[in-house]
């Protein structure tokens, strides 16, 4: 038996600087091996079309192996194992389709990330493929897929996958990690509604041993944590949860961290960047760059700060920037004055008539501070 | 508007459909300036009365009839306006003067408060459009 290195996938974000893979990373390989090999099978039935099935051993003969983690980054090294040395796939002895199969994944990642036309053996059954890899990725987390022995590559991270995925199918799937509170239980079909903290109602599916908690949730109020898979719009909306694999009570202070708006502050930021002269009407016009930078900065600062969550950013038709919060009990709604340095904040108790205001200038010291109290004793209230 | 002056409608559980700018939505949650006034309105913020339209017939109407962007509908009911103290009252639009004609047209009148009250209520009204969810269009996957 040999070896032969495969492919070199480099982990990059905060937990993969040491050159270590986190086991709960693992599932990426393996999501990694399924796709290649049903891309091979499209290039088997491409080059022997007349074919009703596949050779014998077809799917055994592609074994890899995690060999070693390299450091700079966790960088798995890949490699495919042979019975026979020096062999590849017998039926095409000039090239091998695992390895034309390995280089279409990679080409099809790049062109998704350039919103360049994807290599047409990307079929429908395999771009929804693309589901399964890439699942354990936080926003700040890429991939970089690369020939075996180099460290430049196509590069997969959250915002390429469901450009991959939206092509075969108008929603895609992710990891899922809620707080919330069951408004509803139904045995039989397997679910309960769930009310998350910024007040929508998902459906999550799930195994019959979680309902105890499920109903116990719903009777006593009580704030429950559902892990698994979500099912999202293309415009990253989450429509429900196809699968739970986790309910578990809510620790404490979990209401007070809840994570917010799934979107990084910086990318928020970045579309408000993106609005041309009339976005809204004719008198609408576009943002200061530098002023959003500045925002941008203070928002980073202020959430790290003060473990706030984070909050949905918005236009305005006036040339503002507004952060919104819903907190457990408050409505909080932030308005900066992007050319004033200045921010106006209201807190709107939700079951009440009860209204507390701050207006607070961000270009002198203290203000920041002052606003981020403000904020923190109006979430963490219930 | 019209010049006629009509009654505040009083069905409880008529819901009113607001047409969202697409850049108002993040993540699929609407700001909730959208459930308030703007600088402009003047203190009074449109509506499609449920009685009169659908969530599909008033986004069309907005989008393809009046030519503006919509994210799609949302909607309160009459009693969430009512417990935010606000009344809603009719105002159906003919055309002339208008472009288009909306005879489910009313307004939510926020006219006797002030600007942090406006935001308050509309964030308490943006919270009870949210957990209804967008009417239309229906989200893909919605098996509801």
């Amino acid at each position: 038996m040999s070896k032969s290195p495969f492919v070199t996938l480099i982990f990059r974000g905060r937990r993969f600087h040491e050159p270590a893979m986190p086991l709960e990373s693992l599932p990426e390989l393996a999501a990694y091996r399924d796709l290649v090999l049903a891309v091979a099978k499209v290039l088997f039935q491409e080059e022997k079309p007349g074919r009703q099935r596949l050779p014998k051993g077809f799917e055994a003969g592609f074994r890899l192996v995690l060999e070693r983690v390299d450091p700079g980054s966790a960088v798995p090294v890949v490699s495919r194992l042979f019975d026979d040395p020096g062999s590849k796939m017998p039926l095409f002895p000039t090239s091998d389709l695992f390895d034309n199969a390995r280089d279409v994944v990679e080409r099809g990642i790049a062109a998704a990330a350039k919103d360049l036309p994807l290599p047409k053996e990307l079929t429908k059954e395999i771009l929804a493929r693309f589901n399964a890899f890439g699942r354990t990725l936080v926003d700040d987390e890429s991939i970089v897929v690369a020939q075996p022995g180099k460290r430049e590559g196509a590069i997969y991270d959250r915002a390429v996958r469901p450009k991959l995925v939206l092509q075969a199918q108008a929603t895609y799937e992710d990891d899922v990690n809620l707080v919330g509170e069951v408004r509803a239980a139904d045995k039989d079909a397997e679910g309960f509604v769930l009310r998350t903290s910024d007040g929508r109602k998902l459906e999550v599916r799930t195994p019959t041993l979680f309902f105890p908690l499920a109903l116990r949730s719903l009777g006593e109020a009580a704030l429950v944590r559902v892990r698994g898979t979500g099912l999202f719009d293309a415009d990253s909306t989450l429509l429900k949860v196809t699968m739970a694999s986790d309910v578990s009570l809510a620790e404490e202070g979990d209401e007070q961290t809840r994570p917010g708006c799934p979107t990084p502050v910086e990318t928020q930021v970045e579309s408000l960047k993106a609005l041309a002269p009339g976005w809204y009407d004719e008198t609408s016009k576009a943002y200061d760059v530098p002023a959003l930078d500045w925002l941008a900065k203070l928002l980073k600062g202020l959430l790290d700060g003060f473990q706030l969550p984070r909050p949905y950013i918005y236009p305005t038709p006036e040339g503002l920037a507004r952060a919104e919060w819903s907190g457990a009990g408050w409505e909080v709604v932030t308005s900066f004055d992007l050319g004033s340095r200045s921010a106006e904040v209201t807190a709107a108790r939700a079951n009440s008539e009860e209204l507390h205001e701050l207006a607070v200038p961000l270009n002198q010291p203290g203000g920041e501070s002052q606003l981020g109290r403000f904020l923190t004793d109006h979430l963490a209230a219930v | 508007m019209s010049s006629a002056p009509l009654g505040p409608v009083s069905d409880d559980e008529e819901l009113l459909f607001r047409q969202v700018h697409p850049a108002f939505i993040r993540d699929g949650r609407p700001s909730s300036q959208a459930f308030r006034p703007t600088l402009k309105d003047e203190g009074k913020l449109s509506v499609a009365r449920g009685s009169v339209t659908t969530a599909a017939a008033a986004y069309e109407l907005y989008t393809a009839g009046m030519g503006l962007q919509s994210a799609g509908s949302w909607a309160l009911s009459v009693a969430e306006c009512r417990e935010q103290a606000l009344h809603v009252v009719p105002d159906p639009l003919t055309s002339p003067p208008e472009k288009v004609a909306d005879p489910a047209h009313a307004v939510i009148d926020f006219v006797p408060y002030s600007k942090s009250q406006r935001e308050a209520k509309g964030a308490r009204l943006a919270k009870k459009a949210l957990e209804r969810g967008r009417l239309h269009p229906p989200p893909p996957g919605n098996s509801q």
